[in-house]
């Protein structure tokens, strides 16, 4: 069942201004999203940096609102909510950084980090309450007294997913949560966040350019690039049979280590050049200046997406009926 | 190991002297690097790879010290060279690329004139240095280098730029680069190209390259030998092979396992308990045992020495030998 819903969402930021303030040229951060995360499923979104797939995440959770399009949580759109009614839903979309230095006030105590989500989250705070948010991201109830600067990376980065539990909510975007992290502790972060979704029902956007990461842990993976996602399937068959030029661009160039462990033989994309801004992206499918399949149509029309499995769609002319 | 001893390290010994107390860095480092040799220094945050890949090319930051150990440089003990003695070597014969090009070059000075600046200081006349520089920028991948040699950093995108970074480092070309996570900064498929051409380079120019990283794929990707520390000890030194596919020191082999190589259907991954200690009051005996399955008391008591296992240097006293692997 669909929790969360994206319907041709974009967003725009103005890039230039006009000397009124008027804006001129604008930056197409999203540009024709649509995205459908069922309920306790784990979508995972990758793409190079500039692509679009943290404004996105930051769509999903009510953080900003969209240009244009419709997102629908639970069946209820976004946009029709005002005031109470808006925040109450907010509670039940969650959000956690990358890193947790910026996202942890340096001056609070942990204790005091989780009582303020805890009444934000309109619940009265209490020494039980915060322990057993520390305890359900496996920290010790001292931690409660101690400062962010004491911590390890993996235990802040524990404090904000404590944090966000504080909001019993139902989807959380996780927003390249172990990217700041080492291998051996983002394991222990992985296998958090895996017992946390089975505990307690919960629905992630897990978005990283990590390739490995967001094979391992997403039930769909969504792959975007410029603003679009270009591909989504279920992980298991997109890395291994990936369709969309950049997909495959993307994942041969993995280094050959995680490529063998993963059983993945996917034939070698060379890409020319590099992404171009997101200001003046390229006309038609945004990818032709860079593909090596770039047809005269390519540079004209925007592709369509392509069904070519369950769950699995491409946005590509290579794969359109003639 | 390929061809003849570059490098050779003895007992190196780094501490760094903070107001928190003396934050034991390195400890004991040896290792030894063959001519036109690809070595990957591996480990994660904390580990003293890094600070091992600045002693090397003096540029140990303060307040660290090397308080023991020779780094020998075709017999010329690295640690013992004055300031000016360094500027002979420094470029020459060791170069280094930065993980970030924003930091390493400069933001106001045209790409090309930083290139054809090291030159014209190593004995190049302006018109000959300005040629060489538009070569070099070829030779790294950039296209249209005649005008390229004109744009200015930030006109360049992060790949273009670390290829810049890699052009100021070959320009001499020297014996040995050191690359200190030059690809953690850019995406994946930018990576996969850099790491090619440094590759690449160091094969056709036949010089030597330690590439520090935290990621075991790179090193494999780029490596003849890979070299594993953790909180400032050596623990494990071998051919990529080996160490990729049977690793005898129980960190690496953790360390391996903690990577998410497949799909969450197949299981939850290995994880290391805790954390990376901290350097200030390290573990006794091997720094590995509090968080090792493997630890008996000895491993509290006694720091193991790297000895020779198979053809291979291993520092632990219960090392995974096949089958309890």
């Amino acid at each position: 069942m669909a929790f969360i819903e994206a319907e041709n969402v974009y967003k725009l930021y103005p890039a230039k201004r006009s000397l009124i303030g008027k804006p001129k040229t604008f930056i197409h951060a999203v540009d024709g999203v649509s995205l459908t995360i069922d309920k306790g499923s784990v979508v995972g979104l990758v793409g190079e940096s500039g692509s679009g797939k943290s404004t996105l995440g930051r769509l999903l959770v009510a953080m900003e609102k969209p240009t244009k399009g419709r997102i629908t949580v639970d069946g209820v759109n976004l946009a029709r909510l005002k005031g109470r009614k808006l925040s109450e839903t907010r509670k039940k979309l969650q959000i956690v950084f990358q890193n947790p230095d910026a996202s942890l006030n340096p001056r609070m105590r942990i204790g005091e980090i989780l009582s303020e989500a805890l009444r934000v989250a309109g619940e009265e705070p209490s020494r039980d309450r915060v322990d057993e948010l520390l305890a359900s991201v496996g920290l010790q109830p001292g931690v409660a007294e101690q400062y962010p600067h004491q911590l390890s990376g993996g235990m802040k980065q524990r404090v904000a997913i404590a944090r966000a539990l504080a909001a019993k909510p139902e989807f959380i975007v996780l927003d390249e949560p172990t990217s700041a992290l080492d291998v051996s502790v983002q394991a222990q972060i992985l296998n958090l966040l895996l017992d946390l979704q089975e505990k307690y029902n919960l629905t992630y956007l897990f978005i990283s350019h990590n390739l490995a990461v967001v094979h391992y842990i997403s039930d769909i993976t969504a792959v975007m690039y410029l603003g679009e996602i270009v591909e989504q399937g279920p992980a298991h068959i997109l890395y291994k049979n990936p369709w969309h030029p950049y997909t495959k661009a993307l994942i041969s160039s993995m280094p050959l280590l995680y490529r063998v462990k993963a059983g993945i033989t996917t034939e070698k994309v060379e890409l020319k050049g590099e992404p171009p801004s997101p200001i003046n992206p390229p006309k038609g499918c945004k990818l032709h200046p860079r593909c090596p399949y770039a047809t005269e149509k390519c540079r004209r029309e925007k592709p369509p997406e392509i069904r070519i499995g369950k769950n699995h769609t491409v946005k590509c002319w290579l794969y359109a009926k003639k | 190991m390929t061809g003849s001893r570059l490098l050779r390290i003895e007992g190196l010994t780094i501490h760094y002297l903070t107001l928190r107390g003396i934050v034991r860095a390195v400890e004991d480092f040896s290792l030894e690097l063959g001519e036109a040799e690809k070595l990957a220094l591996v480990g994660e945050s904390g580990s003293g790879k890094t600070t091992v890949g600045m002693a090397v090319a003096g540029l140990l930051p303060p307040p660290g010290r090397i308080v023991g150990g020779r780094i020998l440089f075709r017999g010329v003990d690295l640690t013992r060279l004055s300031y000016d003695e360094w500027r002979s070597i420094r470029g020459k014969e060791i170069s280094v690329v930065f993980q970030d090009p924003n930091s390493s070059l400069n933001p106001v000075m045209k790409v090309g004139d930083q290139i054809a600046e090291i030159l014209e200081a190593h004995g190049y006349t302006r018109g000959e240095a300005r040629r060489r520089a538009v070569e070099l920028l070829g030779e790294v991948g950039i296209p249209d280098p005649e005008t390229r040699y004109h744009a200015y950093p930030h006109q360049l995108s992060g790949g273009m730029k670390q290829r810049v970074a890699i052009a100021i480092a070959i320009a001499l070309q020297p014996s040995l680069i050191i690359a200190d996570e030059p690809t953690s900064a850019l995406d994946v498929t930018i990576q996969a190209r850099i790491l090619r051409l440094l590759k690449d380079l160091s094969e056709k120019r036949k010089s030597s390259l330690i590439l520090i990283t935290h990621d075991l794929g790179v090193a494999a990707d780029v490596a003849d030998r890979i070299a594993v520390m953790y909180a400032g000890h050596l623990v494990e030194v071998g051919s990529t092979k080996e160490i990729i596919e049977e690793p005898m020191h129980p960190y690496t082999a953790k360390l391996l396992e903690s990577i998410p190589f497949v799909h969450k259907t197949e299981g939850r991954l290995r994880a290391i308990p805790g954390h990376v200690p901290s350097l200030i009051n390290p573990p006794s005996g091997c720094r590995f045992h509090p968080r090792c399955p493997y630890a008996t008391e000895e491993c509290a008591r006694l720091k193991p020495r790297p000895i020779l296992v198979r053809g291979r240097l291993v520092a632990c006293h219960n090392p995974l030998l096949g089958e309890q692997a």
